[in-house]
């Protein structure tokens, strides 16, 4: 089960995974690609040009939309220890520890934080929605909704010196560092349609992909398609995009 | 063998042979040969015949242009790979690159799918590429563009056809700085493959450039490999167009035999097949490139018996030249005709230009080399909507105006000179790149005004009318189409160039026009009497080259063909051998049948156990969006035909929606989870459209509204326990939570921990029996589901799946919305008024007030039941009158409307179904008829009602 031990965007697979929540119920949670933790762990393959597909289950996720009456952009810092100030710039992310705000919209934010940590970000959010919301009726007061939506997607990492390779065959988005830095984000959509959140990770040719759970077993079956050929080792294909 | 290979020279391997079967003969090439340069290498000279006249033909052209030199491919049956190699049903020889054990046959103008292996086995696939500075086409200005380009920075992309770069120059013997052009390419390719932000493309066609610089290119990958490809959709920011020319051919009577060939081509197959496609040429041209081709050839060992020079006058330093080599030069004068023996040319005809078309002598010769000019390859530059201006000197259309964002360098856009090409491309290269404020420092000259000798006057056409049968000039050999066939489309009124294309089918073929374009529109426009330039010419349009179906596929098919949404549940419904129905894109278990079931029986112990004891469904799929804000209550107001802002916390509501015409859009429960808090629920493949609905009147039409809407729908996994026994499992389930009917009211939802998950339970029946739908976190709904199962195995649980519900759900005459309407229902229409308000505003009300959405006879929901109550009416038949006389008076016969639903019910034991039918609640108690093919079946209409109709199974 070590494939599925919850890590976290930035701080992922290096830093120690934080402790595993209890068990809910009799039989357990189940993630939405916890029955391919396997597939996914021989499909890739490690080392310098290497490709390598995991799923980072059961992150808590918050969306969270703001906006002043009079329409202007509504943006603020969540109080957690430290802080974490919502990005203003569109198609970019903030981090702060382990914490993540990723810009979805004008007045709409995606709040990620560490498995099992849902009580202590809605907690943190309410206050920000309580501390902004001011009288109503004025100008400047803030409305804020915010909705947990931790099963509503699940994560996965995909990194690796071919992982740009991989995802460009699936998404038109241009992922070059260039065109999608350490702090991109993007709503696309993947392979025939399905809606996905593209994040950059913190570490160079690392990306996170949020996808509904409903879809997490069509887009995975895309990707470890298109990673076959650079899993192999040997692509068919003599000419390699650098 | 190869008899007509050079002893050296070339870009062919000749330390690997490779063995080839050409329509049952055996032969031998090298690496690095084309089909066709190997054929010419073996003295094969005719190649196929032609389409509809049956004229022997043979390789005319050395790459994308060849017009008669198609072939099928087909795999070893005996090799051991045999499977994996693609049958390739029409291809042209001169581009197929040879390989080992490759068995081709001529096609006569056609190609044909083998019966026995559909499909193309290749693995395709598609690969998205982004670049600043994308340039087609790897000759001397492409290759310059992208050195340039690519100096500054700029991510390049340089694609081209070709299996090596170089373009022209691997056809010719031209020289770079003094040294051969060859190495100058090699250490250019060496520069780009050194750049970390440069792409190398060969293989690769660009077929198709589009709106906002997004270019389709189909990469081949060698068939000896298995064949296949990949799609690049690249989004260039700029594109520079070095896609070279293509040479003319010339008009005279008998210009298709085998043996006449493009000079450029016979060049190319001399210099990069090390190939001599004849023994002895006579060269007919216009202009300067065909000495260049000559003398190459002459050098090569080809006797080159004359030059027939259309122009009166012979430039200078090609004079010089061919005096050099002894090599004659006819100015001023043509081919008229040519002779042949044995199906291959024998000899040309030569006449003065200026005479009247009667050949003055004969020139005997085995290869007879023709070069009309160069026709710039404008497909890509005109399909991106760039204009074209025909050019007099030149003869051909020329890019005109370009667009800066897709600049057009080199031999495509009439150059003709090496060192204009270079400098031309690598002007553009670095325009390109200073375009997006990128530079290298220094800007490269583009090359000096260039006026081109002039082609001799009406051109294509000989000077003399007379000058051969024009039945016998073959404009497209591809279709057997001459000037012939054009003086008819004349004769018969066309005089447009399009028209004349369509009815002559020239430049219809698989090379759309590349030969054949401009010398349709100049001998259009010569039997007209009108300037070429007024004529115009006909419109590009992709692909450049033919493209496999299977390309454009790629891997998007089978399991990746379409999105597949599954639940949290879905191991289970599939370990339990679920049949599984499509709804929208979400797979959902149909029954559940147990060995020895067929679905009727599966369907029919289902529907018992939610009747008589207890059921239990996923019911996950459910649009689920989360709706807040001070102003939720009214928004909802607003969408609903029904009242929510009076509904209290706790609480959930059914409601219709309906679009702006009046007319059933959704419907779905909604709880209320606080003041300014609802979760609202869609059927399942409606959830997007929606959001989209609710978000498009809050951003457009309501923006003052406070409301802000998240879907949820994956948030949660539902399970719906339902029956008569429902309560008792919920008991031992949530055994702190009340479920009395005065604690937990029909309509309601509480918070509870449901077997150790913390869970909401919702008292909402789409079956009519008594229910729980309960909802848990996404992660949970294994684990529920199994407890739901587990617990309720006393009372012998049993899971249901959506034929089940759709029963229980028709026998209480409960409406799925997209099954029972089709968009032009109103909540009227249906009987639920009860659903509608009168008392407030909402999405469609104005419309059920227009004299159309009260007719009397419009059509309502009803129910049927048939007269046998075997009888299972199909969904979708049509209903007709009860008739009183003969059949024939009857026709034709008006429909009262259509059956929407239809089952078996196990509660009534018999078939019932669900219609829409004109003034169907008058007709309530009466008969009506659905014909059956042969055969006509009696129905009563009865209220949509049929099961519990005073609802009193709902509370348990």
């Amino acid at each position: 089960m070590a494939d599925t031990v919850a890590t976290l965007p930035g701080a992922l697979t290096r830093a120690a995974p934080p402790p595993e929540p209890p068990a809910a119920g009799p039989h357990g949670r189940h993630s939405p690609l916890q029955h391919r933790a396997d597939e996914l762990a021989r499909a890739g393959r490690p080392g310098r040009s290497g490709v390598e597909l995991r799923e980072v289950p059961f992150l808590t996720q918050f969306n969270l939309r703001r906006r002043q009456r009079s329409g202007h952009n509504a943006a603020a810092t969540l109080g957690f220890t430290p802080p974490l100030a919502l990005p203003r710039t569109p198609g970019t992310v903030r981090r702060s520890g382990d914490r993540m705000a990723v810009w979805l919209g004008p007045d709409e934010w995606l709040i990620v934080t560490p498995p099992g940590t849902a009580a202590e970000t809605g907690n943190t959010l309410r206050a920000v929605a309580e501390a902004s919301a001011g009288p109503d009726g004025e100008a400047d007061t803030v409305y804020t909704a915010y909705t947990e939506v931790s099963a509503h997607s699940t994560t996965l990492r995909i990194s690796g010196a071919r992982a740009r390779d991989v995802l460009r065959k699936v998404c038109p988005i241009d992922l070059h560092p260039r065109a999608f830095g350490g702090d991109a984000c993007a709503q696309t959509l993947l392979a025939r349609g399905a809606r996905v959140l593209l994040v950059a990770d913190r570490e160079p040719d690392g990306f996170l992909l949020f996808v509904r759970a409903s879809f997490a077993d069509y887009v995975t079956d895309w990707l470890l398609d298109s990673m076959a050929e650079y899993a192999a080792g040997d692509s068919p294909f003599k000419n390699e995009e650098r | 063998m190869n008899s007509h290979r050079l002893r050296t020279g070339g870009r062919i391997d000749r330390a690997h042979p490779l063995t080839f079967t050409f329509d049952g003969t055996v032969h031998t090439g090298y690496q690095g040969d084309t089909l066709a340069s190997a054929l010419l290498a073996n003295g094969v000279r005719t190649f196929t015949t032609s389409l509809t006249h049956g004229r022997p033909r043979g390789i005319y052209a050395a790459g994308v242009d060849e017009p008669n030199a198609l072939v099928g491919l087909h795999p070893d049956p005996h090799a051991p790979d045999a499977a994996a190699r693609p049958a390739e049903p029409m291809t042209q020889a001169t581009v197929t690159e040879l390989y080992d054990g490759l068995r081709a046959t001529s096609l006569r103008g056609k190609g044909r799918l083998e019966a026995g292996r559909p499909g193309d086995h290749g693995r395709h696939d598609a690969m998205h590429a982004h670049c600043d500075v994308l340039v087609v086409g790897a000759g001397p200005a492409g290759l310059t563009a992208a050195r340039t380009a690519a100096s500054t920075g700029a991510r390049v992309v340089l694609l081209d056809e070709q299996p090596e770069m170089g373009g022209s120059l691997l056809g010719t013997r031209e020289h770079i700085a003094d040294r051969p052009a060859l190495e100058w390419v090699r250490h250019a390719l060496a520069e780009l493959a050194g750049r970390a932000e440069t792409t190398l493309l060969t293989r690769t066609t660009a077929v198709g450039c589009y709106d906002h610089n997004y270019v389709v290119a189909a990469e081949r990958r060698l068939p000896a490999a298995g064949g296949g490809g990949r799609l690049w959709q690249i989004r260039a920011r700029r594109i520079v167009f070095a896609t070279g020319a293509h040479e003319r051919p010339l008009l005279f009577a008998d210009n298709d035999r085998p043996g006449v060939m493009l000079a450029g081509a016979a060049r190319t197959y001399a210099n990069r097949y090390g190939t001599l496609p004849g023994r002895r040429a006579v060269v007919a041209a216009n202009n300067d490139s065909a000495y260049a081709a000559a003398l190459e050839l002459a050098d090569a060992g080809l006797e080159i018996a004359r030059i027939v020079d259309a122009r009166d006058h012979v430039p200078p330093y090609w004079a010089a030249r061919c005096a050099d080599r002894h090599i004659d030069v006819s100015a001023g004068h043509v081919v008229v005709g040519s002779r042949g023996g044995d199906g291959t040319v024998t000899a040309a005809l030569l006449a003065a230009r200026e005479g009247d078309g009667t050949a003055s002598s004969a020139a005997d010769c085995d290869l007879l080399l023709v070069s009309g000019g160069w026709n710039p390859a404008v497909q890509l530059h005109t399909q991106s909507g760039g204009r074209t201006r025909y050019d007099e000197r030149l003869c051909c259309h020329v890019p005109h105006e370009p667009d800066p964002r897709r600049r057009v360098a080199g031999a495509a856009r009439g150059l003709a000179r090496l060192g204009d090409c270079l400098a031309d491309g690598a002007a553009a290269g670095a325009d390109a790149a200073s375009d997006l404020g990128l530079s290298a420092g220094q800007t490269p000259q583009p090359p000096g005004a260039w006026e081109p000798a002039p082609l001799p006057p009406l051109w294509p056409l000989p000077a003399c009318p007379a000058a051969g049968d024009p039945a016998a000039q073959y404009v497209d050999m591809q279709r057997d189409a001459t000037l012939a066939d054009i003086e008819r489309a004349v004769g018969g009124g066309m005089r447009s160039v399009e028209h004349v294309k369509r009815y002559t089918t020239i430049g219809t073929a698989h090379d759309q026009g590349r030969t054949s374009g401009v010398t349709a529109a100049a001998a259009t426009a010569g039997v007209l009497g009108v300037p070429v330039a007024e004529l115009g010419t006909t419109t590009n349009r992709p692909p450049y080259t033919p493209v496999p179906f299977a390309l454009l596929a790629g891997r998007a098919r089978g399991r990746l063909h379409d999105p597949v949404r599954t639940t949290p549940l879905h191991a289970w419904h599939l370990a339990r051998g679920a049949v599984f129905e499509n709804v929208g894109q979400w797979k959902r278990p149909r029954y559940y049948p147990r060995p020895g079931e067929d679905m009727a029986t599966a369907v029919d112990r289902e529907c018992r156990a939610a009747r008589e004891g207890v059921a239990a469904m996923d019911v996950s799929t459910l649009g689920k969006i989360d709706i807040q804000g001070p102003d939720a209550a009214e928004f909802l107001n607003r969408v609903y035909t029904g009242g929510f802002a009076k509904l209290r916390v706790g609480s959930c509501r059914y409601g219709v929606m309906c679009t702006a015409d009046g007319m059933v859009f959704d419907d779905g429960v909604t709880m209320r989870l606080a003041e300014d808090r609802f979760q609202m629920s869609t059927t399942t493949g409606n959830a997007a459209a929606v959001l989209d609905w609710l978000e498009e009147w809050l951003q457009t039409e309501w923006p003052q509204l406070r409301v802000f809407c998240t879907s949820v729908t994956e948030q949660w996994a539902g399970v719906a326990v339902v029956g008569p026994r429902a309560r008792a499992v919920l008991a031992r389930l949530a055994p702190q939570l009340p479920l009395e009917n005065g604690d937990f009211p029909f309509m309601a939802w509480r918070d509870a921990e449901v077997a150790g998950l913390p869970a909401r339970v919702a008292r909402i029946s789409f079956s009519g029996e008594l229910a729980f739908e309960v909802y848990v976190s996404g992660w949970d709904g294994a684990a529920l589901w199994e407890a739901v199962l587990e617990t309720g195995a006393v009372e012998g649980i049993t899971p249901y799946g959506t034929e089940t519900m759709h029963v229980l759900r028709a026998e209480k005459g409960y409406v799925i919305v997209g099954q029972d309407t089709d968009g032009s229902v109103t909540p009227q229409d249906l009987g639920m008024d009860w659903a509608v308000s009168t008392r407030k505003d909402f999405i469609g009300r104005r419309s059920h007030r227009r004299p159309d959405t009260s007719r009397p006879d419009r059509k309502h929901l009803v129910g049927l039941l048939p007269w046998d109550t075997g009888e299972l009416l199909p969904e979708g038949s049509h209903l007709v009158c009860a008739g009183s006389g003969e059949p024939e008076a009857r026709t034709p016969v008006p429909s009262l409307g259509h059956v929407t639903s239809s089952y078996r019910s196990a509660a009534l034991g018999r078939t019932f179904a669900l219609a829409l039918v004109r003034g169907g609640r008058d007709r309530i108690g009466g008969t009506v008829h659905v014909a059956l093919g042969d055969r006509t079946v009696a129905a009563q209409v009865t209220e949509p009602v049929f099961y519990d109709r005073e609802g009193s199974r709902r509370d348990g």
